[in-house]
């Protein structure tokens, strides 16, 4: 039970009014988590005959949408999906938030999906594991404004309900009457800015958005938004400054990793390029997701340095790359194209050899045999390994480019060279005339 | 100063709370220490609900609760009987409830109920985790604090 809210209390009063009524449906793969999650919300309120559970994606999306129920606490991983996937089919089925809510169940590392919350803008993260009490309060947490509403509160809820049913015009007006019942209408003029997007009229969509930040500079959404309207309309000044804000009060979700750094990159801030290698070394045991985005940024990073002459630097941030880098098939093709570049293939080679292959996908293989076709004097071993890997249906425009160059160094039969370039140009369509070009190549020998 | 991405990007802004567990099963005297797939999904004023891979207990086998640092390294060595200096926290638990998952034919979720535990530390855990998601809320909620 919560320590901190007593039903009793008169104080309480007004929560448990609020939740009187309310319908909820509680989502998780244990029978044992949704029955404690309900006795926790019977005690700001609701009924427990208004509660329905499910274990399960398909389930949840039909209750939704059959009984359209007001609050949703449903778990991030469960059978069939992810609770997060449900949240929008809940936004168009109970449009009115200030008598709805949706809660997500996250594993303790949740810095990834506090960011996705504040995306989303979802009403809370309950982080597991949790208690009754921390269910409680986090629900408590979140209704706050919407047991009482302010007429502002209601004029953005139903400028909200308007834009989410695609009444535009209703929309429009309520939010900009909410604008004018608040000293600080950072929400309003967030919505503004959503409609004149909707509208296709991206400049007073951007004031309306900065408008809501000078209202509240801390305020997510807005902030958000910016961000990516700056990235993509080239400002990468603005997106810089517009990133360090959101990055210094936020969590930063690990796949705009590489984003930020190209941002420091184009905004030649040196210091900062070279803090990413410090700080990447610091780095414990990340997980897989950023571990990917990580090494991607890495890659960039590499690049970079190359551009630079800046070998060892570049060298030290590919070897970083590699090591994050999962096996992810295009991040190891970008790599060994870099160590290529600097004329280092032989670290990479290194490498793959230190690593155990089978951990990974298959078709890093290419990306390998690419590396040792570069690398290796010896014609007829480069040739026999391309050969094994086509053997087993590792299919690679890197391995039939190699065999076909060392076919033709070797001098092979004209008839066996014409047979591989067909074999190539039907798995790869696309690269036709470059296997054709090489074909002439040789026919020209 | 010139504040820079690169000093906030990497940076994790919530410490979140998180044990190690290890199993001691007194019924079948099994020991188990792959903390990595026990996971802890819920703390309960006398007992806790667990994720955990079938085979380790039954229903009202009697088990021992060891709780450890995350920075507990991944050779773990629980002795056979009595306890265990390294855990932070150690409680004798009754197994209640034992559930299929339908996430995983390979675990289960189980209910235990604490016997012997020491109560101070255990409320200063369900404190600890309490605050974590305190952290979390807060930084949900603060973007609305100058709100009017």
């Amino acid at each position: 039970m919560s320590e901190y809210f007593d039903p009793l209390d008169k104080k309480n009063k007004a929560i448990l009014d609020y939740f009187e009524n309310k319908t909820w449906l509680i989502i998780d793969a244990s029978t044992s988590t949704r029955t404690s999650i309900k006795k926790s919300v019977v005690q700001i309120g609701s009924k427990l005959s208004n509660m329905i559970d499910c274990d399960n994606y398909t389930d949840a999306l039909n209750i939704i949408e059959t009984k359209r129920p007001h609050y949703i606490i449903g778990n991030n991983t469960i059978n069939g999906g992810s609770s997060v996937g449900l949240f929008d089919h809940h936004l168009k089925n109970v449009p009115n938030r200030l008598g709805s809510g949706f809660f997500i169940i996250a594993d303790s590392a949740a810095i990834e999906e506090v960011a996705l919350a504040l995306e989303y803008d979802m009403d809370g993260i309950i982080v597991q594991p949790f208690t009754g009490s921390s269910v409680i309060d986090s629900v408590l947490q979140s209704v706050k404004t919407k047991i009482a509403p302010s007429n502002y509160v209601t004029k953005i809820e139903e400028g909200r309900t308007s834009l989410l049913k695609g009444n535009l015009e209703r929309a429009m007006e309520s939010f900009q009457t909410a604008v004018k019942l608040n000293a600080r209408p950072y929400e309003g003029f967030y919505f503004l800015g959503q409609l004149y997007t909707e509208y296709e009229l991206k400049e007073k969509a951007i004031s309306s958005y900065e408008e809501s930040v000078q209202h509240n500079p801390e305020y997510f959404k807005s902030l958000n938004r910016l961000r990516s309207i700056y990235y993509h309309q080239n400002d990468y000044k603005k997106a810089y400054d517009i990133n360090l804000t959101m990055a210094k009060k936020y969590p930063t979700p690990s796949n705009r990793i590489p984003e930020l750094i190209r941002l420091s990159i184009i905004n030649e801030k040196y210091e900062d390029i070279n803090n990413y290698l410090k700080v990447y070394r610091t780095i414990q045991t990340p997980e897989t997701r950023t571990q990917t985005s990580i090494s991607a940024g890495l890659a960039i990073l590499g690049k970079y340095f190359i551009n630079q002459r800046e070998i060892d630097k570049a060298v030290d941030a590919l070897r970083g790359s590699f090591k994050f880098s999962n096996g992810k098939y295009e991040i190891l093709k970008n790599i060994s194209q870099s160590f290529e570049e600097c004329d280092q293939l032989d670290i990479l080679l290194n490498m793959f050899e230190e690593t155990d292959l089978d951990l990974w996908p298959e078709n890093v293989q290419g990306v390998y045999f690419h590396v040792i076709h570069r690398t290796s004097k010896d014609d007829q071993m480069v040739i026999m390994t391309g050969e094994r890997l086509l053997a087993k249906k590792i299919k690679d425009v890197l391995i039939y480019r190699g065999l076909i160059e060392r076919s033709i160094n070797m001098k092979r039969k004209l008839g066996s060279l014409e047979s591989l370039v067909l074999q190539a140009t039907r798995d790869f369509p696309d690269h036709k005339s470059e296997f054709e070009d090489l074909l002439i190549k040789a026919q020209r020998a | 100063m010139v504040q820079l991405l690169s000093d906030y990007i990497f940076k994790e802004s919530l410490t979140p709370v998180s044990h190690k567990l290890c199993i001691r099963n007194e019924t079948s005297h099994v020991l188990f220490t792959k903390t990595e797939v026990i996971l802890i999904k819920e703390l309960k004023d006398d007992g806790i609900t667990l994720e955990i891979p079938i085979n380790i207990c039954q229903k009202g086998h009697t088990l021992t609760l060891f709780f450890l640092s995350m920075e507990t390294g991944k050779k773990i060595t629980i002795p056979n009987s009595g306890s265990y200096k390294e855990a932070l926290f150690e409680a004798i638990a009754k197994v209640e409830k034992i559930e299929s998952s339908n996430l995983s034919k390979e675990m289960v979720f189980i209910d235990l109920r604490f016997s012997q535990y020491d109560q101070v530390t255990w409320r200063k855990i369900l404190k600890m985790y309490s605050k974590n998601q305190d952290e979390i809320n807060e930084l949900l909620m603060k973007q609305h604090h100058n709100r009017e």
